[in-house]
């Protein structure tokens, strides 16, 4: 009867991730590329994204969304949560498959023959022989009536006679330590188990988001650099074209110049004062900008008499950013090393000590 | 049956070894100059992988490193088509070698991303850190020309020099400089150009330009623009230098997680008297550090390019 129960939810959940991946694929593969009112959404990713937004002019959205348009600025913050959705169902199969697994190899395991449960014994055996016995100390005699008569129970020949044969205490302590490995099979912890998958694949692209955007942060200074060496090299050529060399060449920048280019692009506006005005905007980037401004109006000469002198005086900051960058990605390395190699003696001790009271268990 | 699997096992790790012999072999042929042109097979290859665009990509940035560091277009090109042809063979070579330790489905797929991942950053990461050293030579003997510029204003002069003194790829590449130099002057600078395949010396050769042209002194801007150059190279070659050592750092913690993993298999064991058969690989715990260490792994190949 709970074995049928628990197919019967494995089948209701299977249905319904189907129906969420069904949903989700169908409006991914409708929609085009877009920032906001393009994108085509059915009615439950709609009604699903509408719960797991963050509210307008939180701001946690602003960030959210600052930092979605300076990875690629096609994409938005609604595509940002599709994708988290699509992680935690992924992570939730993933974490599913892999529990599944470790219990099957657990139960594998527990019919195994050896000094504490010495009697070869089939699940099909063990589930006869412990009905109605109840395992409670207080009862062992009645326990042990019990597991006399279901001997007689027994299909099997061979097994009838060979139980037949056995004193029922030692057929008892032998049922006691499988019922402890059946316990052992599946615990609460490995619920935790896919809980905290779907907690990752929930958090996972925010992490990851969160990362590229910190190398983002990172290598702008270098980017600054080589990017100021390039204007020096072609401060003789056309403005448009040296943005063009730009936005082939940055990374960081890339949607910065993008949008600084639909900007240049108009001609009914001054790109360089809205840009230049902005307090929000990268220090690096407003320099670059202001030296295309120089090009554009002084020509080439000045501006690079100005990146000259501003390469002398970024020398020092150079190897000193350099260095800083290296150990920060150095430090990153070293902690995900480091954590792998705790939690395999966290391992290594929880092994040691649950042999001590519970038998084999494998983490 | 379980010997027909295992024959077809050691079936496809032959073809596979064999290929990357093979291709390594023809390659190292085509190096001793034994061909005098791409041979018909590779040549081929060659369109296919052109016909499909993640290939394509990669391959075009592995031709303009390796023609630098072979000295020709047509090695560059082989070299790609080598490494594109023995990437698949070796990723399943690496995937059948650590799938033996791998007892549980989730194992061998961190096998199978390890196995695919690993040799395409092994190959664009080596051939880089040796195209870096090839272009600080070459911006070094820029350096040189500049100041040899000062005293005997003939660019030839001191690309002989150079071509003289020099070793390697540079030696190479200021011979083919000078022989084209005799013939004609901007077929010479194209090819150099094409060759380095830099900015710097896209910007070097303006200069040089420049000044037989149009007389414009050459000294201070070719300084200026070998002083940059020195720069770029300088943050580059030092995100390598830390990030190479690290990732033996990273093998050693692999391998310290390996150990101490084990050890708690040996004293489950030898505490219960049972020996749990995989207990190891089929872990979770145990997937979890390897996965760390592998995410660790790849960070050191996209750390180095800083």
């Amino acid at each position: 009867m709970d074995k049928t129960v628990l197919y019967v939810i494995l089948a209701l959940v299977l249905v319904a991730i189907g129906f969420v991946l069904k949903q989700v694929f169908a409006d991914i593969l409708e929609r085009k590329r877009f920032r906001g009112e393009s994108f085509t959404e059915g009615v439950f990713i709609s009604f699903l994204l509408s719960i797991l937004l963050p509210k307008e002019g939180t701001q946690k959205k602003r960030v959210l969304d600052n930092r979605v348009f300076f990875l690629d600025s096609t994409k938005s913050i609604r595509e940002f949560y599709l994708i988290r959705v699509l992680c935690v169902v992924f992570f939730f199969i993933m974490g599913s498959a892999i529990l599944t697994t470790t219990c099957m190899n657990r139960y594998s395991e527990v019919y195994t023959v050896d000094e504490t449960q010495p009697f070869t014994l089939t699940g099909a055996s063990y589930d006869t022989i412990v009905e109605g016995v109840t395992f409670n100390s207080l009862d062992v005699e009645k326990d042990l009536d019990t597991i006399k008569q279901n001997v007689y129970k027994l299909s099997d020949k061979a097994d009838r006679a060979k139980f037949d044969q056995t004193k029922p205490k030692d057929l008892y302590n032998s049922l006691i330590v499988i019922q402890d490995r059946l316990g052992g099979v599946f615990t609460i912890f490995d619920i935790l188990i896919i809980v905290a998958m779907c907690l990752l694949g929930w958090m996972l692209p925010f992490w990851i988001l969160g990362q590229l955007v910190s190398y983002l942060y990172g290598i702008m200074f270098f980017e600054f650099d080589r990017l100021e060496t390039l204007i020096y090299m072609n401060a003789s050529d056309k403005v448009s074209n040296i943005l063009q060399l730009l936005l082939a060449d940055s990374v960081a920048f890339r949607e910065l110049f993008r949008a600084f280019i639909d900007l240049y692009d108009n001609e009914e506006i001054d790109a360089y004062e809205q840009i230049l005005s902005q307090d929000t905007l990268p220090d690096y980037f407003v320099t670059l900008v202001r030296y295309l401004q120089l090009v554009e109006g002084s020509g080439n000469t000045v501006v690079c008499y100005e990146i000259s002198a501003n390469k002398d005086l970024n020398e020092d900051k150079l190897k000193d950013e350099l260095d800083h960058l290296i150990y920060k990605r150095k430090g990153k390395i070293n902690m995900i090393c480091g954590l792998a190699l705790v939690i395999s003696m966290v391992t290594m001790v929880i092994s040691a000590f649950s042999s001590l009271n519970l038998g084999a268990i494998s983490f | 049956m379980a010997i027909i699997v295992k024959l077809i096992y050691w079936l496809i790790a032959f073809l596979c070894i064999g290929t990357v012999v093979y291709t390594y072999f023809s390659f190292d042929k085509m190096k001793k100059g034994q061909y005098l042109e791409i041979p018909l097979f590779f040549s081929n290859m060659g369109d296919i992988v052109d016909g499909i665009p993640p290939l394509r990509i990669f391959a075009s940035k592995l031709i303009i490193d390796a023609s630098l560091v072979y000295g020709s277009a047509d090695l560059g090109k082989m070299y790609a088509t080598c490494v594109v042809l023995a990437i698949l063979p070796l990723s399943t070579i690496v995937f059948m070698t650590i799938n033996i330790f791998c007892s549980t489905w989730y194992m061998s797929l961190v096998g199978v991303l390890l196995a695919l991942v690993l040799p395409i950053m092994y190959f664009r990461s080596s051939l880089t850190d040796k195209t870096i050293q090839i272009r600080k030579s070459i911006l070094k003997s820029q350096e040189n020309i500049a100041s040899s510029l000062a005293y005997n204003p003939v660019v030839l002069d001191s690309a002989q020099t150079i071509a003289r003194t020099s070793s390697g790829p540079t030696k190479r590449l200021y011979k083919i400089f000078c022989n084209n130099y005799v013939v004609d002057r901007d077929v010479a600078y194209d090819v150099y150009q094409n060759t380095v395949s830099d900015s710097y010396t896209k910007t070097f050769v303006d200069i040089l330009k420049r000044f037989e042209e149009q007389g414009i002194n050459p000294i201070e801007p070719l300084q200026r623009n070998a002083k940059m150059a020195a720069r770029h190279y300088y943050i580059k070659g030092m995100g390598r230098k830390v990030f190479n050592g690290l990732k033996i750092m990273v093998l050693i913690y692999l391998a310290s997680c390996i150990g101490v993993s084990y050890m708690g298999v040996y004293l489950q064991t030898a505490m219960t008297g049972n020996a749990v058969e995989n207990a190891l690989s089929s872990s979770p715990a145990f997937f979890i550090c390897l996965c760390l260490n592998i995410i660790a792994l790849i960070l050191c190949f996209v750390y180095e390019n800083v």
